[in-house]
């Protein structure tokens, strides 16, 4: 992944807001790269510019090869399905469907062959398998971010976005979800991008930014 | 792909259903089919089993009645056109056996009469009406002479009618063949010819419509769907109240699937965010959501249809009571349309929703956005759909359409009235009341929709309840208990006291109205002629004499709506009062002069009153009434009702036709049964259907809570978390629901009156009545169902320690 000179302004009350001021940035296949920086700093808004869930008011962003400017909502979004993993910090599982049907969901969506079998195996490996049928409403908070990560995982992408992934757990949980987390990652060798408060996490990854007034500070 | 996504959909579907996901929408869609389906299976069968008795009263579809001979081209065209037909001659003459006689209604019929009903066996012989047996003194051998043939009777018939000129006399039946042979008809008899028809709806309909477009004053159409006009405008109440209670059964559920599609719309965003992050396209998402929806659409709807036609085999035992025979529609298009209303239904109401969550952006899953907002053309879609639902529901649209409109708008402002005082009386309140005042501005566009659909729903239910009543009241009133059942006619001036002491004998207390035969000649000097009257009523009116009554005073139960005001002098013209729509049909006015001709005699009468006549009332009423100054040549009617009296009316007709004979005593009970009949039937299918509206309202409320009970319930959180008391929550809950009831109910009272009393003025023409109990019931209604359903959705979060509620809400 590559971001050239990236801006990205909101419009506020006194004009606009610069979010971005051309920030560059290289990631390597298999990097592990965390972004820091305080609450309203525009870490998510970067993380979502950088997974093509929105664009920039101006500069370039490669992804795969692929110039993100160039591509419309559809075509970014094919590419999302292809190469790319989320995992929030709420979690964001559906709350009506069991922990299976919620790693289910994005295989069902691209009507992958063995998807029961597969889902199956993911939950197993993030230590769930005896809570296939359990809901949200029924799991801790540390299960259902396994179970997010679970579903994260499921469709082996090249890169992974994850959004303060243990911003609402508790110091033992969120440790035992950060040992998870990249023990899958260097099982498929995927590239992790990881936005978060917590340095000791950021610690973890092989690079850290800073985002400070716009600007990404290694 | 296509089939792909339709797979993935439909597992998500009946994984969804299974959970229970889709209940309030499956409710919603259900109780539209359901209705649809049950209204209609109704109505087609109180329909048809109304027709079927009617046209067999008739013997046949339709009648092609005509003073002079009808044209044998109406033959040709019927039979062109697959239609059966039959003919009679009717005519009023005198029958003999032995030394008796008796004026009677001849009527001569072709061989295949009637094409409805059982058929009689004519040969050579006459079938004569049983009350004939008395008068004329009939035995087995008896033969009756008829002008110059003599026959012999083969059986006895019971004459069937909704018309009471046919009861004038006791009738006879005799073969079509013969009539010529009597010699009865000459020069001058006055012979009625009928043409009777009978087929396909579509035939007869296009048979009318020729003979109607030919314009001639001659022909006469009866048909089965409306044996008498009267008759004809009380069911045409009936089904269009029976429309409107569909479509309110209809809209009510679509208000459910509005409300519950909002409280949806929350789960959809969500899920079409996560799948828009995981690289599903927008044309997918919508694919896999539109499958869903139509699924739920199908299944929805085809189990209100089952539904709908399980509550109707339910009610037929019931309908069979007063139908004999009863006639059933067959599966088929009334279910395709109750199944395909449900699917409409559902599209119209939840499309703004679907459409809002399609466009839902994946970085409401990383921060929050602002939601986007519905492009025109969905709402143009939606409103496009609504139309097509109430133009299939009720086959019109302008004032339906209007009246929503305007009274959705009007929900509208009232929303917004309320809302800007909610935040004035905030501002000046304090503890729990301001709390629970806040919770209503805190999402002002819910509260709008909430009190829209509240409102609509009080409303159609206050109207539907305050109509209904007007409605069953107004057919009640128009056939009182005491209505009259027979009528004499034809008493000489020198037999009055005769029958008046038969009639004292029985303890029956009537007047007897003096009564001319005359015909209109002449308005304002200016002469009158048939042919030049625009109006085929006009023309039959002026070539025929009329029955003027001859009294002092107009009938007491004749509303006078106009009066001259000038005294005359006794010099001056007698007085005549005009019935209303002859004073309309003749554009006449108080104080024009008509002159009338009684048996060559003319003599010019002054208009003095105009009177509102109530046909359907049964009772004796006239077209003009002319004071008693004049000597003309009179006869006496009477009526009376028999109902409650011990008096049989064989012993009535005996005596009269020993002790006055040539007096005519005709027996209507069997018609004002038929008309009561009909009548009490079509109250039955109106209240029937109150039921659905009911239902449906229930979802209705349910809805509306549940959409704000997120946020309702995290402020109550919050407020126990910071140290509110179990009692305060309650207050500060209960409050938010009697505010949005009371004021729901307020707003569906005004409009509700408003609308009454233009239904009743102009859709039902029927009086409008001011009612207090609306307006009280409305605001009792809105308050305690809030409160109750509000009581009942949120009793169990109410009763939660609020670290339970925090699990809950986790």
């Amino acid at each position: 992944m590559q971001l050239e000179n990236v801006h990205y302004k909101v419009p506020s009350d006194s004009g606009y807001l610069s979010i971005l001021n051309g920030g560059d940035l290289y990631v390597h296949s298999g990097e592990k790269l965390a972004i820091i920086g305080r609450s309203g700093s525009g870490k998510s808004t970067l993380l979502a510019i950088m997974a093509g869930l929105e664009l920039p008011t101006s500069g370039n962003i490669n992804l795969f090869g692929n110039r993100l400017m160039a591509l419309g909502s559809d075509a970014r979004a094919k590419l999302r399905a292809k190469q790319v993993g989320f995992i929030f910090q709420d979690f964001q599982l559906m709350p009506s469907m069991s922990a299976l049907e919620n790693v289910l969901m994005p295989l069902e969506l691209f009507q992958v062959d063995n998807a029961y079998e597969l889902a199956l195996a993911a939950l197993d490996k993030v230590g769930l398998s005896q809570r296939l049928k359990h809901l949200p409403a029924q799991l801790s908070g540390g299960e259902q971010q396994r179970v997010a990560i679970a579903r994260a995982f499921v469709t082996k992408p090249k890169i992974l976005f994850a959004d303060e992934p243990t911003g609402n757990l508790d110091e033992t949980t969120a440790t035992q979800i950060q040992q998870l987390l990249f023990a899958l990652n260097e099982e498929l060798n995927t590239t992790l991008i990881l936005v978060t408060h917590d340095l000791e996490f950021a610690n973890k990854c092989e690079r850290i930014l800073h985002l400070v007034h716009g600007k990404l500070v290694e | 792909m296509w089939l792909g996504d339709f797979a993935t959909a439909s597992k998500w579907f009946f994984r969804g259903l299974n959970r229970g996901d889709w209940l309030l929408l499956i409710l919603a869609v259900m109780i539209s089919s359901a209705s649809i389906t049950t209204v209609e299976l109704l109505a087609k069968t109180v329909k048809y089993s109304m027709l079927a008795q009617a046209a067999e009263n008739l013997g046949a579809d339709l009648v092609v009645k005509s003073s002079r001979p009808i044209d044998s081209q109406w033959l040709e065209k019927a039979k062109a056109i697959n239609l059966n037909i039959a003919q009679s001659q009717s005519l009023i003459t005198m029958a003999m056996s032995g030394d008796k006689f008796q004026l009677v209604q001849l009527k001569a019929v072709s061989k295949n009469y009637p094409l409805k009903g059982d058929k009689y066996k004519l040969d050579q012989q006459i079938l004569i009406e049983p009350a004939l047996n008395p008068l004329l003194n009939l035995t087995e051998s008896s033969e009756i002479l008829l002008g110059t043939l003599a026959f012999k009777i083969a059986g006895q018939f019971q004459p069937k009618s909704l018309s009471i000129a046919a009861s004038f006399a006791k009738q006879i039946l005799m073969p079509l063949t013969l009539l010529e042979k009597t010699g009865l008809k000459g020069v001058g008899s006055r012979v009625t010819y009928n043409l009777y028809v009978a087929g396909k709806q579509r035939d007869i309909v296009s048979f009318a419509q020729q003979i109607n477009k030919t314009n001639s004053p001659h022909l006469q159409i009866i048909s089965a769907q409306a044996p008498t006009k009267d008759l004809a405008q009380s069911l045409d109440t009936a089904w269009l109240f029976l429309d409107l209670s569909a479509l309110a059964a209809v809209l009510v559920a679509g208000l459910s699937i509005l409300i519950a599609s909002r409280f949806y719309l929350q789960k959809w965003q969500s899920s079409i965010a996560l799948m828009r992050s995981f690289g599903a396209e927008r044309s997918q998402i919508f694919r896999l959501f539109a499958w869903q929806l139509s699924w739920l659409a199908v299944v929805a709807s085809t189990a209100g249809v089952m539904l709908g036609s399980w509550l109707f085999n339910l009610l037929t035992p019931l309908l069979a009571d007063y139908f004999q025979p009863i006639i059933i529609p067959s599966f088929g298009w009334i279910h395709l349309h109750g199944f395909l209303i449900g699917c409409l239904v559902l599209w119209a109401f939840a499309w703004q929703s679907f459409i809002q969550a399609i466009q839902s952006s994946p970085l409401q899953l990383l921060k929050t956005t602002r939601s986007s907002t519905t492009p025109i053309y969905s709402w143009v879609i939606s409103l496009a759909l609504i139309i097509l639902i109430i133009i299939w529901v009720t086959g019109y649209i302008t004032w339906v359409l209007l009246g929503l409109f305007l009274i959705s708008f009007s929900l509208y402002l009232g929303a917004i009235g309320l809302l800007t005082l909610i935040g004035y009386w905030q501002k000046s309140s304090k503890g729990w009341l301001k709390i629970s005042l806040s919770s209503l501005t805190r999402e002002p566009a819910l509260v709008k929709l909430q009190l829209i659909s509240v409102g609509l729903v009080l409303f159609i239910l206050m109207l539907m309840t305050f109509v209904r009543q007007d409605l069953i009241q107004n057919w009640q009133a128009s056939l009182p208990q005491e209505t009259p059942d027979t009528f004499l006619m034809n008493i000489q001036p020198e037999q009055k006291k005769q029958v008046l002491a038969i009639l004292n004998k029985q303890q029956i207390t009537t007047e007897l109205i003096a009564m001319a035969r005359g015909r209109l000649i002449a308005i304002n000097n200016k002469s009158l002629t048939a042919d030049k009257q625009s109006s085929n009523r006009a023309r039959r009116l002026l070539e025929r004499e009329a029955n003027i009554a001859q009294m002092e005073f107009p009938l007491s139960y004749n509303k006078i709506i106009q009066q001259t005001t000038i005294k005359l002098s006794p010099s001056e013209l007698p007085k005549v009062s005009v019935e209303k729509g002859i004073a309309e049909l003749f554009k006449l006015q108080l104080n024009d002069v008509l002159t009338f001709s009684f048996s060559g005699q003319n003599i010019k009468y002054r208009i003095d009153s105009i009177r509102e006549v109530k046909w359907q009332s049964l009772r004796l009423n006239f077209f003009f009434i002319i004071d008693n100054t004049q000597s003309i040549p009179i006869s006496y009617l009477a009526n009376f009702s028999l109902a409650k009296k011990s008096t049989s009316i064989s012993q009535l007709t005996k005596d009269i036709a020993i002790q006055a004979p040539g007096v005519l005593l005709i027996d209507a009970k069997k018609i004002l049964q038929q008309i009561q009949t009909i009548m009490r039937q079509a109250s039955w299918s109106v209240s029937g259907l109150y039921v659905f509206i009911l239902v449906a309202s229930l979802i209705v409320l349910f809805s509306a809570t549940l959409a704000s009970q997120q946020a309702r319930v995290q402020s109550w959180f919050l407020l126990r978390t910071m140290g509110a008391s179990h009692q305060e929550i309650v207050k500060i809950g209960l409050m938010e629901f009697v505010l949005l009831g009371g004021f729901a109910g307020l707003l569906a009272a005004i409009f509700a009156q408003l609308t009454s009393i233009l239904i009743s003025k102009f859709a039902l023409q029927i009086p409008p009545q001011f009612s207090l109990e609306l307006w009280l019931l409305s605001l009792f209604l809105g308050v305690s169902a809030l409160l109750i359903i509000g009581l009942v959705t949120q009793q169990k979060y109410l009763r939660l320690s609020p670290h339970k509620m925090a699990k809950k809400w986790s």
